[in-house]
């Protein structure tokens, strides 16, 4: 299964979520972490690896995808994007093509594919989205957020056919988190028509910049810190959509 | 059932033709039978017999399938259409054989550049069709791409007679939020396929990019922005 993790507005704590979340899932699922800002890498750099083969290869120089695959040292893997590759910032359809019937093709072996993908609402950004069958949307309790939030649902579902939707806040306490939830859901409610899901809140956690500094992923060195255990939580709330999205899978081929 | 049982007549007497002398009122019998049953073989078959693909009726029916799930589990899907670019031509050239021939290796190609998932099909005399299930427009866009180079870069007929084929393709992706019907999605590609065609053929319409690509984000509305004012000033007291 895809899902994507987005955000419209940029820094909001995609990439340091999406790495917690591969690792708490990593143990009882097969899980690959994309970096789908694709010329502008940002997962490599969060866990202070040197990929020496990236989507560029695979892309600009007809590599194999499983070629740029490298092993995260967590339990889940990853496929690097290229660091400042103009050529990647805006793929051309081709490249689209080939990338898009790799990523299926390493769906079937991975239980889960997780896109990180880059901030606004760019062509790429709004392909993964369209790509994965769940966008799961990062908010943090402030106007820009909110309103980029929203604008990004809009376009998803609008022009791109994109109806499944997790909320997640980040950077906010639990009540802050639904608060923002209940509102901003029933806007979606309304003019969209779409009830997306809510998977919880991530606190702000010191202890989580801490380990953007260390560049190692939060998980796996302080689960009990409270920014560990609300991932881990939301890991939970995700779990019952993978059987189903199975079952789904198992029905129609 | 009716052709089991058919077919077991049809056995029994072929077993019984060394033993007994048939009059040639029954041998007419059992010969309209086993006509009859052809054609109802025929009728029921879901493949092209000439290319190995999937037939017309076949292909209509998966169509309807696939707009029915989309619309169900909201994915998209993708659909090529494929016309032979002055096909009469190769036939009036060099004879019909040469001509089915062609057609066999077209099928051939197009089973080698799809994944299994796929769905080619024979849609008409020189036009193919290919569903491809759970497929964006990149993907089906770079799929009929890499078709197009293959068979304009195959070589058909023999080596003293060579024959090169081009075709017309007309790509587009199903969504299910317009709730189009699988016959106007049909007569959609149709139309682009019409256009390649129009173009001066060995074209793809439409000619590159996403369609929605190039629909200006046209944001949010002010109403909505007002509304979306009320998520952030609302009040703790409320809770
Ligand atoms: N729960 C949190 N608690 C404290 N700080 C956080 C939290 N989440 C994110 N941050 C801070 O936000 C910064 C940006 O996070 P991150 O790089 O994950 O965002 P992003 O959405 O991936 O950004 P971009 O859009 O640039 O890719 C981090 O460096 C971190 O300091
Ligand atoms: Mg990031």
């Amino acid at each position: 299964m895809m899902i994507s993790i987005t955000s419209g507005k940029g820094g909001v704590g995609k990439t340091s979520f999406a790495v917690n979340l591969a690792l708490a899932l990593s143990p009882e699922y097969r899980v690959l972490l994309v970096d789908a800002d694709l010329g502008l890498a940002n997962v490599d750099v969060m866990l202070s690896l040197a990929p020496q083969v990236t989507v560029r290869h695979v892309l600009l120089e007809g590599r194999s995808i499983k070629a740029a695959i490298i092993k995260s040292g967590y339990g889940f893997d990853i496929l690097p994007a290229a660091s400042g590759v103009v050529e990647l910032v805006q793929p051309d359809s081709e490249m689209k093509g080939a990338l898009e019937l790799g990523l299926r093709e390493l769906d079937n072996e991975y239980d889960l594919l997780l896109f990180d993908t880059g901030a606004g609402i760019s062509p790429v950004v709004l392909w993964f989205n369209c790509l994965a069958a769940y966008s799961l949307v990062l908010y943090t309790p402030e106007p820009t957020s909110i309103t980029d939030a929203y604008a990004l649902i809009k376009v998803l579902s609008r022009d791109y056919g994109q109806k499944n939707f997790f909320l997640l806040a980040n950077q906010a306490s639990q009540k802050e988190g639904e608060q923002y939830y209940v509102h901003l859901t029933r806007v979606i409610n309304r003019y969209l028509g779409l009830s997306p899901y809510f998977l919880g809140s991530v606190p702000k956690d010191p202890e989580l910049e801490r380990s953007i500094r260390l560049q190692r992923p939060l998980l796996s060195f302080k689960r009990e810190s409270k920014a560990a255990q609300a991932i881990l939580k939301v890991g939970e709330e995700l779990k019952p959509f993978f059987q189903k999205e199975s079952l789904k899978a198992a029905v129609r081929f | 059932m009716e052709i089991e049982r058919k077919l077991r007549e049809i056995e029994a007497f072929l077993e019984a033709k060394t033993q007994k002398n048939l009059s040639k009122g029954e041998l007419w019998i059992h010969l309209e039978e086993l006509y009859q049953l052809c054609k109802e073989l025929y009728e029921q078959a879901s493949i092209d017999f000439l290319t190995g693909l999937y037939n017309r009726r076949f292909f209509e029916k998966e169509l309807e399938l696939c707009v029915e799930r989309a619309k169900r589990e909201r994915c998209v899907f993708s659909l090529i259409l494929m016309d032979l670019d002055h096909f009469k031509s190769i036939n009036d050239r060099f004879g019909h054989l040469a001509g089915d021939e062609v057609l066999k290796g077209v099928g051939k190609l197009i089973r080698e550049s799809i994944r299994k998932v796929d769905i080619p099909a024979r849609y008409g005399g020189e036009e193919f069709a290919i569903l491809l299930p759970g497929t964006s427009f990149e993907g089906a866009f770079s799929a009929a791409w890499r078709l197009k180079k293959k068979l304009r870069e195959y070589q058909f007929g023999t080596e003293e007679k060579p024959i090169r084929v081009t075709a017309s393709i007309g790509v587009g992706t199903y969504r299910p939020l317009n709730g189009t019907s699988a016959q106007e999605f049909l007569s959609e590609i149709d139309a682009l396929l019409y256009q390649a065609k129009e173009k001066g053929r060995d074209l793809i319409m439409p000619e590159r990019e996403s369609p929605t690509e190039d629909k200006a984000l046209e944001g949010i509305s002010f109403e909505e922005r007002q509304a979306l004012k009320g998520v952030w000033s609302y009040d703790d007291k409320h809770y």
